[in-house]
């Protein structure tokens, strides 16, 4: 892609998230803190939504998610876990804070699944995390 | 000690400006060519420049000034939350035109634009001076807002000064390192932090105040108050009243008579023909996002949140004898400190998208349209972008100064920035359509404007009143704002002139450029027919919208005294019949952009001429007299106001 449409779709990407990162960023932190369940989803509803509108934007675009862009989410994801696990051991989770953690993961892990399957069909997805097959290390010697 | 909000807000601040240095370095890396940097060599998104032509034009003006002046004022003020519909009205008229003009014969600037349909260079240093006054005074005096708004925050008023900078270091830092490139990427940024402001901000409202019926019941309470009857809080003052004007008699009833209403419209048509958002479109590769921009995202999407968000929140703190954004966000931080943090972003970005875009625009048209061609001719592209910058740096020292230590010039400089600009419409009107209006017309129409803008306003005032001349009226005579008393005093100068020097009025481009305009922009066979109905929509959505009509939305849902119980939609008439005429406005500007073609993109693509070679100019240098001259004029201009102050002065 050119740099300057590359950069065009950067920014879109970026303001995507913007807003639906911060939908979702503040009502999850304002559900929890609260203990209320309710505005956790709505939290979850914002993180899915960004999920949602990158996706689109890679449709007009023409692209799928750079590098940069799985590694990013993929950190995020890690520390969110590590964040709520912790969390969760030195019980400094209320109920419906724990439900809104557990829920956001799920709805992350599944929406990853989701997304791959849809793109790349469930043979093509299960060969992009085929290291094993991929590599040739499973195959006999002949 | 810093308070919890506070954290948040240092937080967010932080994170937003390491987001605004990574966009400006990411701008800066695509900037090739060194005029990129005044205009991105003509290749920013058109979505992008559609949303930041919007964030631009509401700026921190309509979200941090709106709410309180219906605080303060009512809702005859809130008419004027029909800026979503006003504003772009000018972009739909002009922005096609003037970027297909501009594409085809390589102006970069306002000025350029005029300098070379009309001939001359006069009306591109009266652009440019407009250009200034955006960049010291309107942009200052958002600075100052949004540094009072932290400091109420921080509930420390000593603080202002510390924000102020704060805001303006890391504005200057991003203007000068990726210019108009990292002004269009952020500006896209910081319009959606407008939305988010104004959403944040209006939910807070209805919870606060326990949903939109107990908002309406509060209205209802107040309407009945008699100190709101005699402030005409939720009606419209008459038509018109022949008051001499504030500071000499007050209008009874409140001052938003219809006629002040409509006056004050011109000022929001002002925004659009104003030199920064003019650079902005020029900076554009393509028209194609115009009509979209100006329609879906400015009239539609902003236009709404304005008629309800901003209208609701100035709403809730009617009566109130506090700031209400700054008390709002207090109240806030008790509950949400992160989401205070949020909003207060908002409001930075609020700022900053006008303060940047204005900054530039002035550097380029103090550089491009008076410094080279006046006094350094032959100055390297280079050297341009290198004194641009330092252009941008001192114009954000002396708007950060006013801002901090002198408010009283900062606002009435700020008060003369839109009306000053809305006296372009005729040069625009001269360019675009009406071969008619002739060099000569614009530039005395232009003098005669500015002129009584400068007597009905605060400034022209001040100044006069300095050098010892007590006019006999105040701000605004009849109810009727300097911005109107401006246009029309321009209009009929310009008419005047106009037909008396027909045809030796334009530059030898002139009628070239005109045939390029009927060929490019021409009104398209079916919308020939539609013309008449185009004027007619157009005048009667004036009429009732901000027009004597207007009156007719004290009672078209009820009496304003009658509380819910008589209020037809359970809000007070004049909120529904501005939400009314928002939703005929919608359609108005889609029916102009669209069914007119008024902002269209041409079926004809635009080819842009080949470039004249120019013999560089070998030994280029500073031209000495005419610099001699310049400060002669300024030292003689000094002395003599110095002198009749001390005549005739209090």
């Amino acid at each position: 892609m050119e740099p300057d449409k590359r950069l065009d779709r950067a920014v879109f990407v970026f303001c995507n998230w913007l807003v639906f990162g911060l939908i979702g960023l503040g009502f999850t932190l304002e559900g929890s803190t609260r203990g209320d369940l309710i505005i956790g989803l709505i939290g979850i509803a914002g993180v899915v939504a960004g999920f949602v509108g990158h996706m689109v934007i890679n449709q007009a675009y023409s692209t799928s998610f750079t590098m940069g862009e799985v590694a990013l989410g993929l950190v995020l994801f890690a520390l969110g876990s590590v964040v709520f696990i912790l969390s969760w051991m030195i019980g400094a989770l209320s109920l419906a804070g724990f439900q809104i953690g557990l829920t956001l993961l799920a709805v992350l892990v599944g929406g990853f699944f989701a997304y791959v399957v849809t793109r790349y069909g469930v043979g093509g997805a299960f060969k992009k995390f085929d290291v094993i097959g991929a590599s040739g290390a499973g195959k006999r010697e002949t | 000690m810093i308070s919890g909000s506070m954290t948040w807000v240092l937080l967010f601040f932080l994170i937003y400006g390491g987001i605004v240095l990574f966009w400006a370095r990411q701008a800066s890396a695509l900037n090739t060519q060194y005029f990129d940097f005044f205009t991105t060599g003509k290749s920013l998104a058109p979505w992008m420049s559609a949303v930041g032509v919007t964030g631009a034009s509401i700026s921190g003006w309509i979200v941090l000034g709106f709410p309180q002046s219906i605080a303060t004022q009512g809702l005859g003020f809130g008419v004027l939350a029909l800026a979503g519909i006003i504003i772009p009205l000018t972009g739909v008229l002009f922005f096609k035109i003037q970027w297909q003009i501009a594409t085809r014969y390589h102006f970069n600037t306002q000025g350029q634009l005029f300098n070379g349909y009309f001939g001359g260079r006069s009306i591109g240093v009266v652009s440019a001076l407009i250009a200034v006054l955006f960049a010291v005074g309107f942009a200052g005096l958002q600075l100052r807002a949004v540094g009072s708004v932290l400091a109420g925050l921080s509930e420390n008023q000593s603080d202002l000064p510390v924000f102020v900078w704060a805001i303006a270091v890391l504005l200057a830092c991003y203007v000068v390192i990726g210019g108009m490139r990292s002004i269009g990427y952020l500006s896209v940024i910081q319009t959606v932090l407008i939305a988010i402001a104004i959403t944040g901000t209006g939910l807070f409202v209805l919870i606060e105040s326990g949903g939109f019926v107990a908002l309406n019941l509060h209205l209802a309470a107040l309407a009945k108050e008699p100190e709101s009857i005699a402030r005409g809080y939720f009606q419209i003052a008459g038509v018109i009243q022949f008051t001499a004007g504030h500071g000499v008699e007050a209008p009874t009833g409140g001052q938003w008579t219809a006629v002040m209403i409509s006056s004050t419209a011109l000022v929001l048509l002002g925004i659009q023909a104003s030199p920064m958002i003019t650079q902005l479109v020029l900076s554009t590769r393509s028209s194609v996002g115009i009509a979209a921009g100006q329609t879906w995202v400015f009239a539609g999407v902003f236009g709404a949140l304005i008629v309800f968000g901003v209208v609701a929140i100035g709403a809730f703190g009617l009566g109130g004898e506090q700031a209400v954004i700054p008390s709002l966000l207090l109240n806030l931080s008790v509950h949400s400190p992160w989401f205070t943090g949020a909003i207060m972003i908002g409001l930075i970005a609020a700022v900053q998208v006008v303060s940047g875009l204005s900054l530039l625009a002035a550097a380029h048209a103090l550089i491009c349209d008076i410094y080279v061609p006046f006094f350094h001719k032959g100055l390297p592209q280079s050297d341009q972008v290198l004194y641009g910058r330092i252009c941008v740096v001192i114009l954000l020292i002396i708007a950060a100064l006013l801002a901090t230590l002198s408010p009283v010039v900062l606002s009435a400089l700020g008060a003369l920035a839109l009306p000053a600009a809305l006296q372009l419409w005729p040069a625009l009107i001269g360019l675009c359509w009406f071969q008619f209006i002739s060099k000569q017309a614009v530039i005395s129409g232009l003098m005669f404007g500015l002129f009584a803008v400068l007597v009905t306003d605060h400034t022209g005032i001040a100044i006069l009143n300095f050098l010892g001349l007590d006019l006999p009226w105040g701000r605004w005579p009849w109810t009727i704002h300097s911005a109107g008393w401006g246009l029309f005093v321009n209009l009929l100068a310009v008419l005047v002139i106009s037909a008396i020097t027909q045809g030796r009025g334009h530059s030898k481009n002139a009628s070239e450029i005109r045939q390029f305009v009927r060929k490019h922009a021409p009104v398209a066979p079916r919308s020939r027919g539609l013309k008449p109905a185009a004027w007619s929509a157009i005048l009667a959505w004036f009429f009732l919208a901000v027009g004597p009509g207007v009156i007719l939305g004290n009672q078209a849902f009820g009496a304003p005294a009658e509380g819910p119980e008589g209020w037809i939609t359970g809000m007070p008439s004049i909120w529904a019949w501005i939400m009314m005429l928002w939703v005929l406005g919608v359609f108005l500007i889609w029916f102009l952009s669209y069914k007119m073609n008024l902002a269209t993109a041409s079926a004809t693509e635009v080819v842009a001429l080949e470039r004249v070679t120019q013999i560089p100019i070998r030994d280029t240098k500073i031209q000495e007299p005419e610099l001699i001259r310049l400060l002669w004029t300024v030292v003689i201009a000094a002395s003599v106001i110095t002198v009749v102050s001390w005549v005739f002065g209090s």
